[in-house]
């Protein structure tokens, strides 16, 4: 993940360079606010288990389930305004959302035998992972060129998720039951909310006096606390990662 | 009656048709016993039965796909003359594909009888009625043909009647109306889904397969494919009877039950429990679905008597209700009832103390596979037949303990003693269990064939020594599993070790469950066994050799 991040920013900055340094130096450094629309990815693999008990048949069955979160869709819009010199604040809000198979275990005690616990093992799948995210950031902003600015921002994140748990699986079980079958999972979407972190770089190129286009490269990340439906089990996630993305520039 | 402790019961004529094996005829019946053992002698006896057949003095009774070796098919036949069933006369062939594989059985030839009563249907009932209730469904009496003595055959009306304590076979002579023929039919043992908590008689926890209904809890198991009911008769012992006499049918409430579904009447517990894991063995072992193949109903019976009544009981029901358990076919469609045992601190003169006969698994198993007999072989409960029904009990009861529990002396461990979770030995010297079949000699059963007791068949005798001789088959199995020396011989058994236990309990199965007759000897059961360890692992393997050195070191040849 470092090196793609690296590779990404130094792809944004050589594009960057080759821009013609001539244009309307005067007309940028009026402006004070900057809005940005993006969308992107945000690729960063997250993995996490989840483990939840409930009595069958005088015992308790336990239901263990993996889940790898994986690249999604990112939508980021945000505005910056510049205080004094290149110092500034700003605020960003981001969407992401991916859909996502889970591996299930389970041991599900026998009907007819204590300490006899049967395994079944199967996948859920398409369990959406959803984070909005509240971005608060110190900027600095430089310009090297009149159409080129870059703007390194930081701060707080304030991570809303929801995430579909695993809550129940069903399968096949037929006498003498010693070998149910996986079927399917069924699952239920848990909100979750943390407040993290966010660092990153903003590059944004004037076509004209009040817009452009501009590419964002940020990491955010927080660990956020689920309770499971059963109000006992807390499932920690991590939230986040880098974050990839492209879009306009409106200047003001 | 088939019992667990001594017993009863004969067919004294089929003593005496044994005894006509190999004679030709006189001008009188011939018994022609077929274990042909040559692939000539083979096409002889598949010639001689393809005949019967088509003359319909052999009728197909059951058949059935093979479970241990596919392809195969099995059939069982019966004999007919003139339109009645000639009693002893049935032959089970084993087919293939392509043709006869085995061929076991007994058929009569030069039979020459009248097929007329002199004694109708109607007086022949009202005669049987004087001596109990005739059971339904066959309450009426059928004529068959019977083998006697001398080669000669006799008209007769059979029934089966029960007692106060018994159920018995009857004969009637149909000419005389006379009883010539007596013995007792009680297979003995001298236990929307609701999983409960329940307490066995040795105070372990086990689950207990339940129904629920109307806000409480029924023991009626829906979680196997056969109804599994067990019944908590409550010591009244009048309406038992009438249940096992088919005077009344069981209802609902006759069904143990509890409230809460946590289980505390350990004589309900167990034997509700331990039918269920004998269903279970023979399911998952053999293929088999319970007593007749098919998913019969199997009823269990507990609490017909009360311990505290145990000093005014008279003898018979102290020996049938307490210190007993036993199968009955023909009552209620079959059901197992389990024998109350002794109050806490009264032993036996032999220092055994008995409990709840429901709570060993053995015992259990064992009386389920009377049914399973019943519905199989249908070994005749007399003399070696009777012995070898018993020894399959026996032998059926030990694998399913050896299946169920782990390996081990005491209680609620897999060994080679019967019914030694709930007959214990409390005083110097006395022993646990009723019989072993490790060493016989230990019970005073024979070891060794040339030790076999000679009684006569008759209830008096328990069947012909029954439950003495299937020591014999009791030692055979236990040498071909464990090897070892046979303690009369002397002659040393390489068995297949308890790994494999396996491909013996099948060989034994297959040979009493699928290809015995119902007249069946110790020689017979050589051959059957070795045909069916043959089919199943080949001849010369280890499990065929096994079981043949087995049977030798016994002495059966």
């Amino acid at each position: 993940m470092r090196t793609f991040i690296r590779a990404a920013t130094a792809i944004a900055l050589l594009t960057i360079v080759g821009i013609d340094q001539a244009h309307a130096q005067t007309a940028a450094r009026k402006g004070r606010v900057a809005i940005s629309v993006n969308a992107g990815v945000q690729p960063s693999p997250i993995s996490f288990d989840s483990s939840t008990t409930q009595p069958v048949y005088l015992e308790t069955s336990v239901l263990d389930t993996t889940y790898d979160i994986r690249n999604g869709l990112l939508v980021d819009g945000g505005v910056r305004y510049r205080l004094a010199g290149g110092f500034g604040v700003g605020v960003a809000l981001s969407w992401f959302s991916t859909k996502n198979d889970a591996t299930v275990t389970a041991a599900l005690p026998h009907p007819f035998f204590f300490r006899t616990p049967r395994s079944i093992e199967g996948t859920a799948a398409d369990l959406q992972r959803e984070e909005i995210v509240t971005h608060l950031q110190a900027t600095y902003a430089i310009r090297p060129t009149t159409r080129l600015e870059v703007t390194f921002a930081g701060g707080p994140s304030f991570f809303r998720a929801r995430q579909a748990f695993v809550e129940n699986v069903s399968y096949t079980d037929s006498y003498p039951y010693d070998a149910p079958a996986f079927t399917a999972a069924s699952s239920t979407r848990i909100r979750g909310h943390k407040t993290g972190f966010n660092a990153g770089a903003d590059v944004g190129i004037r076509l004209s006096d009040h817009a452009g286009i501009g590419g964002l490269v940020r990491f955010s990340r927080a660990r956020i606390p689920f309770v499971l439906p059963n109000g006992a089990t807390t499932v920690t996630s991590d939230a986040g990662g880098a974050q990839v993305a492209g879009g306009i520039r409106l200047y003001f | 009656m088939k019992r667990f402790t001594l017993s009863v019961a004969c067919l004294a004529s089929l003593l005496a048709a044994a005894a006509l094996h190999g004679q030709a005829g006189d001008g009188r019946g011939r018994l022609l016993r077929i274990a042909p053992d040559s692939i000539g002698a083979m096409r002889d006896s598949d010639n001689l039965v393809d005949r019967m057949l088509r003359a319909g003095e052999l009728r197909v009774r059951l058949e059935r796909n093979d479970t241990l070796v596919a392809g195969h098919r099995i059939e069982q036949l019966e004999q007919y003359y003139r339109g009645s069933r000639v009693w002893g006369g049935d032959v089970t062939r084993q087919l293939d594909g392509t043709g006869t594989v085995s061929l076991f059985g007994t058929v009569y030839q030069g039979i020459d009888v009248e097929v007329t009563p002199a004694l109708s249907r109607e007086s022949a009932s009202e005669s049987l009625g004087l001596l109990g209730t005739l059971l339904s469904p066959a309450s009426e009496p059928a004529l068959v043909i019977l083998p006697a003595e001398g080669g000669t055959f006799q008209l007769a009306w059979v029934a089966q009647v029960t007692t106060r304590s018994d159920v018995v076979r009857v004969f009637l002579d149909a000419k005389s109306g006379q009883v010539f023929r007596r013995y007792s039919m009680l297979q003995r043992q001298a236990a929307n889904a609701a999983v409960g908590h329940g307490t066995g008689v040795l105070g372990d926890d086990k689950k207990v397969s339940a129904t629920p209904l109307a806000g409480t809890f029924i023991a009626s198991d829906p979680l196997r494919p056969p109804v599994i009911n067990t019944l908590d008769l409550r010591s009244d012992l009048d309406r038992a009877l009438a249940i096992l006499t088919n005077d009344i049918p069981f209802v609902t409430v006759d069904i143990a039950s509890n409230t809460s579904n946590n289980w505390t009447d350990s004589a309900v517990v167990d034997a509700h429990v331990y039918a269920a894991y004998t269903y279970d063995y023979y399911f998952k072992r053999f293929g088999r679905r319970g007593l007749d193949n098919a998913d019969r109903r199997i009823l269990n019976m507990v609490h017909l008597v009360s311990r505290s009544d145990i000093f005014t009981a008279p003898a018979d029901i102290l020996g049938t209700f307490y210190l007993n358990a036993f199968y009955c076919g023909d009552c209620s469609g079959g059901v197992m009832v389990y024998g109350e045992g002794l109050p806490g601190g009264i032993r036996l003169t032999n220092g055994q103390r008995f409990d709840y006969f429901s709570g060993a698994l053995d015992i259990v198993a064992h009386e389920l596979t009377h049914g399973v007999t019943n519905y199989s072989s249908r070994l005749e409960y007399v003399n070696e037949s009777g012995a070898l029904n018993e020894a399959f009990s026996d032998i059926m009861g030990t694998s399913v303990e050896f299946f169920m529990q782990p390996a081990g002396t005491g209680q609620m461990k897999a060994d080679y003693l019967m019914g030694e979770d709930i007959a214990v030995g409390v005083v110097a010297g006395a022993r646990d269990g009723v019989r072993s079949m490790e060493n016989p000699a230990l019970f005073g059963q024979p070891d060794h064939y040339s030790k076999r007791v000679l009684l006569p068949p008759d209830d008096a005798h328990d069947n012909g020594g029954v439950h003495i001789n299937s020591g014999i088959g009791n030692h055979a199995f236990f040498l071909a599993i464990e090897g070892g020396a046979n303690r009369t011989s002397g002659i040393r058994v390489q068995g297949v070790g308890a790994a494999n236990r396996d491909q013996i309990e099948k060989v034994f199965y297959r040979a009493f469950a699928q290809l015995m007759p119902s007249t069946a000897d110790y020689s017979m059961a050589r051959a059957i066994t070795l045909r069916a360890a043959q089919d199943l692992y080949g001849l010369g393997s280890a499990p065929y050799n096994a079981v043949r050195d087995a049977w030798t070191a016994v002495g059966v040849n």
